[in-house]
């Protein structure tokens, strides 16, 4: 098989702590077992793995490709480059180890060095470097700033206004936001499929909540679904 | 550090996006889970960083990829098949 364009970031061992490494799933005459079978297989026999174990995760790369792109066709162009790259390295995947993390890594990896320079938009980043998280709730806490009325009010809080709050946050929160709490990957998962340390990360998720619990909030008050207590909003 | 107070509230909320999403050792975890049952202020911001994750699941799970989507790409990959099937 020839080489890919732009595929030489994308490989099924995805590094020491990796997604795509053999783990407790398979021990390693498993593997060894599982990569003769690939070698021997066919081309029509590879396109038929491919379609019964990546295609399934169609919807739920359409839907991360939605919140990464915002608009249907560009999420289908997206999703679509993501197929065709992943069917091209098929072959150097180790069948058995995180298939979908591996998707989500090229899915992520083509929307940041293919999309957003097709359409000459610079990565949104984080700017500010000063986590003042800890400080609001400790100064929640000392000011006795109680909301109790607030978890009831978010919940009634329309789909569309959540978002437009997360479409609000820039790509690299959202992402991280996105990968955590709909596809529910673990920080080391996340760290691998957004080719960054586990800090960043967590930096990027603490970030993008805050900012987004801080947006509902306003709705919230400036809709009226919450009343703010004494002042403190 | 199931007490109430300033310096372990802020130790405990330092960790609650950790516990939120079970990234504690069983260790860690416990002790969270104790300051959260015995502090209420804690418990209430624990309850809305809860109610958002939520919201953010409730919102983004309803996502299906177009018909026309899948077969698309089912073409494009026995194109791309046949393509590298044809060189030398």
């Amino acid at each position: 098989m020839p080489p890919v364009e732009g595929l030489p970031a994308v490989r099924a061992n995805l590094g020491p702590a990796g997604v795509g490494v053999p783990s407790a799933v398979m021990d390693e005459a498993q593997v060894d077992d599982a990569v003769v079978a690939v070698i021997a297989e066919t081309d029509e026999e590879r396109a038929a793995r491919f379609e019964r174990d990546a295609l399934p995760y169609l919807d739920q790369l359409y839907g991360a490709a939605m919140r990464m792109t915002r608009n249907p066709a560009d999420a289908e162009d997206l999703v679509q480059e993501t197929f065709v790259k992943a069917f091209a390295a098929f072959e150097s995947f180790t069948e058995g180890t995180n298939l979908k993390a591996w998707l989500f890594r090229i899915l992520t990896n083509a929307f940041i060095n293919t999309y957003r320079k097709k359409k000459r938009q610079p990565l949104q980043t984080d700017t500010d470097d000063l986590d003042d998280w800890q400080m609001r709730y400790t100064q929640a806490y000392a000011t006795g700033q109680l909301r109790s009325a607030e978890a009831e009010a978010l919940d009634r809080l329309p789909n569309d206004i959540i978002n437009n709050a997360l479409s609000d946050l820039p790509d690299e929160r959202r992402m991280a936001v996105y990968l955590a709490d709909v596809e529910g990957f673990s920080y080391q998962e996340i760290a691998d499929i957004m080719e960054t340390p586990i800090g960043t990360v967590m930096s990027r998720l603490h970030r993008g909540r805050k900012q987004l619990r801080s947006s509902l909030e306003d709705y919230a008050i400036s809709e009226g679904y919450l009343v703010p207590d004494g002042g403190a909003s | 550090m199931s007490e109430c107070d300033p310096c372990t509230c802020g130790e405990a909320l330092s960790r609650v996006y950790d516990y939120l999403d079970q990234e504690l050792d069983a260790t860690s975890a416990v002790a969270i889970a104790g300051h959260l049952e015995a502090c209420p202020p804690c418990a209430e911001q624990y309850r809305l960083e809860q109610v958002v994750k939520t919201l953010i699941q409730r919102t983004c799970c309803e996502e299906r990829a177009p018909e026309e989507l899948r077969v698309r790409i089912v073409a494009r990959i026995s194109e791309v098949r046949i393509t590298y099937r044809r060189q030398p």
